[in-house]
């Protein structure tokens, strides 16, 4: 729980820290125009490459990027094998037959039951999760004694497997630039500068403001809550539920006893803002003055340019390549 | 000895973020009967930390924690062998914002929820909740009220009702008359007194008013910046020369009695108003 990065700041000192937070979402959405408009393999690896340059330049560790990530592995593993498995276009690179008969099957069930079972004593589990796959594979697709029942053949193309590294790549670029942003950029300073972005949508009556407000408060509560979910876990520990053990039927109730209490005190919480921001006289939509305001530096300029030119580097290899 | 802390020092650390030592070598031993500590210590001194450790919640970053027969250190806390659930029966925590724990749909469920943990049967839970309710003076007709329909001061027995219905050896409170009536603070006090009195399990409260210490404690223990810097009798507590230094009061009776003391010009310090009120009148008579 504690290492959950996703809208948390993390203070630190680099030129990331020190850009307008106007800047830096403008210059994400241009970075995010550019990777979505990259439709070449080794442009995408050039871009990844891009980012593992700027994330020493920023200061920023990999381990605090892994940990933005590690809660979306598994959706990238999900897309990742799903194109591998259905994407039948292109050369035919190789062919895996699986059969199935009981013996097999039998081993492969065992195999995954160590898996579960040893994870617990190794703090490798994604590896040693890779290694079971690979191990069943190979036990289905070599060893078949007894009469099977079935077999299934995995394909796969060439197509298929560039462009699912091609989606794992983009997947990684854009949830790696996001964690940076919110790493590097305060709430409140986030907010301010979502507010000025969207300024211009004032124009057709989309209030900015409330909008700003919205995810500046939500960014705002991820921490508070989990910081609450900790607490909850503790109080209902100390009643006896084991979080760690337990079979199905007593997981759903330790489930229960964990999100009721969490639910209750959100709507508590909202309440208590609500309140607090009417006792200090808060009405949406009023023009109001910043105690911080953002200044543009020349660096600001600097990233914008090059963000730019980054942007259009790729439509331009995008067209004439 | 029951829970026996040897130099356990607690380290708060995030990422990127300085670390906190809300725990530096505190050592002490408290036994399964018969005792009735407060927990004193101004905010941020380390007082839910250190309770935290009682029943294995959280592990020392250094030293050591014996629950009972189980030791706690950083290592043995992550090896999942060890079973953290039979310490949290013996050693029952109740946490200061009933919010976190309520979560079932009526008073009485949720008041069973620990015992059925624990492997009682569903009719044997019922009977230990029913029994855990009425120790706090909840009778009946709440029942099968919903405990979030409840006033803080309901929500706050409800929640101690939770603990209590485990049957703990030893009962560790925090905070347990925090936002509750004076009358109510009362009479849950005299709960827990009575509890101690008639089963002999150990209680330990956390509290910041003094006049509780005075009243029921048997012995305090004082936090200072994760320090533990006080242990005794609550009377050399009171007549300690460094009281002030660690943000403590005197309680209620003791500031009239030294106030009358100061204003009548008594040398002989006195402990009782009837002692003071024949010092008074025998100086009138002269």
């Amino acid at each position: 729980m504690k290492n959950i990065v996703i809208g948390r700041y993390i203070p630190g000192d680099s030129f990331l820290y020190r850009m307008d937070p106007r800047v830096k979402l403008i210059a994400l959405f241009i970075l995010f125009v550019a990777v979505f408009v990259i439709d070449e393999l080794l442009v995408m690896g050039l871009a990844l490459l891009g980012i593992l340059v700027l994330l020493p330049l920023g200061k920023i560790s990999l381990k605090k990027v892994y940990f933005g990530l590690r809660p979306l592995l598994f959706l990238l593993i999900f897309t990742f094998v799903f194109q591998i498995l259905f994407n039948t276009q292109g050369r035919l690179l190789g062919t895996l037959r699986l059969t199935f008969d009981p013996l097999n099957v039998a081993l492969s069930v065992g195999i995954f039951a160590a898996w579960l079972f040893l994870k617990r004593f190794t703090s490798f589990t994604f590896i040693s999760f890779l290694v079971m796959v690979a191990g069943v594979l190979t036990l289905l697709s070599q060893l078949t004694l007894l009469a099977s029942f079935g077999s299934f053949t995995i394909a796969i193309y060439e197509e298929g497997l560039l462009f699912a590294i091609f989606i794992l790549l983009r997947l990684v670029i854009i949830v790696t630039l996001s964690t940076i942003l919110t790493i590097t950029t305060k709430p409140t300073d986030l907010n301010l500068g979502l507010e000025r972005v969207l300024k211009p949508l004032k124009i057709i009556r989309v209030n900015t403001e409330e909008i700003a407000m919205i995810i500046g408060i939500s960014l705002r509560y991820i921490p508070t809550l989990l910081d609450e979910a900790n607490k909850i876990i503790l109080a209902q520990a100390s009643r006896g539920v084991d979080f760690q053990e337990g079979k199905i039927k007593d997981k759903v109730v330790q489930i229960i006893s964990l999100l009721v209490p969490m639910f209750i005190i959100s709507f508590q919480r909202s309440d208590e803002l609500a309140n607090a921001m009417e006792a200090r006289c808060f009405v949406p939509g009023k023009p109001r003055t910043r105690l911080n305001q953002l200044t543009w530096k020349p660096l600001d300029t600097a990233v914008l340019v090059v963000t730019l030119t980054l942007m259009i580097v790729s439509i331009g290899v995008r067209i004439l390549w | 000895m029951a829970i026996r802390l040897h130099t356990v020092s607690h380290t708060y650390t995030a990422i990127n973020q300085p670390a906190v030592h809300a725990l530096k070598d505190v050592t002490l031993t408290i036994d399964a009967t018969d005792e009735f500590i407060a927990l004193v210590g101004e905010t941020g001194s380390g007082k839910s930390t250190l309770v935290q450790h009682f029943n294995a919640l959280m592990a020392p970053t250094s030293g050591t924690a014996e629950l009972f027969d189980v030791t706690i250190t950083a290592e043995s806390f992550k090896d999942k062998s060890i079973k953290k659930t039979p310490i949290r029966k013996r050693i029952g925590l109740v946490f200061q914002f009933p919010e976190y724990q309520l979560f079932e749909e009526s008073v009485l469920k949720d008041v069973a929820f620990a015992p059925k943990n624990f492997g009682q049967s569903q009719a044997d839970a019922e009977e230990k909740a029913k029994h855990a309710l009425s120790l706090v003076g909840l009778d009946d007709t709440y029942y099968a009220r919903s405990p979030f329909h409840l006033s803080g001061g309901e929500k706050k027995r409800v929640s101690i009702a939770g603990i209590l219905a485990m049957e703990p050896d030893i009962l560790v409170l925090d905070e347990p008359t925090s936002g509750l009536d004076p009358q109510s603070q009362k009479m849950l006090m005299d709960v827990f007194e009575s509890i101690q009195r008639t089963t002999h399990i150990s209680i330990v409260f956390i509290t910041h008013d003094m006049n509780w210490v005075e009243a029921y404690a048997k012995r305090v223990l004082v936090m200072q910046s994760g320090e533990l810097v006080f242990d005794g009798a609550p009377d050399a507590l009171f007549n300690h020369p460094e009281l002030s230094v660690w943000k403590m009061d005197l309680p209620d009776r003791k500031k009239v009695l030294n106030y009358l003391q100061s204003q009548f010009k008594l040398q002989t310090p006195m402990d009782d108003f009837t002692q003071l009120l024949n010092a008074i009148n025998g100086e009138g008579d002269q």
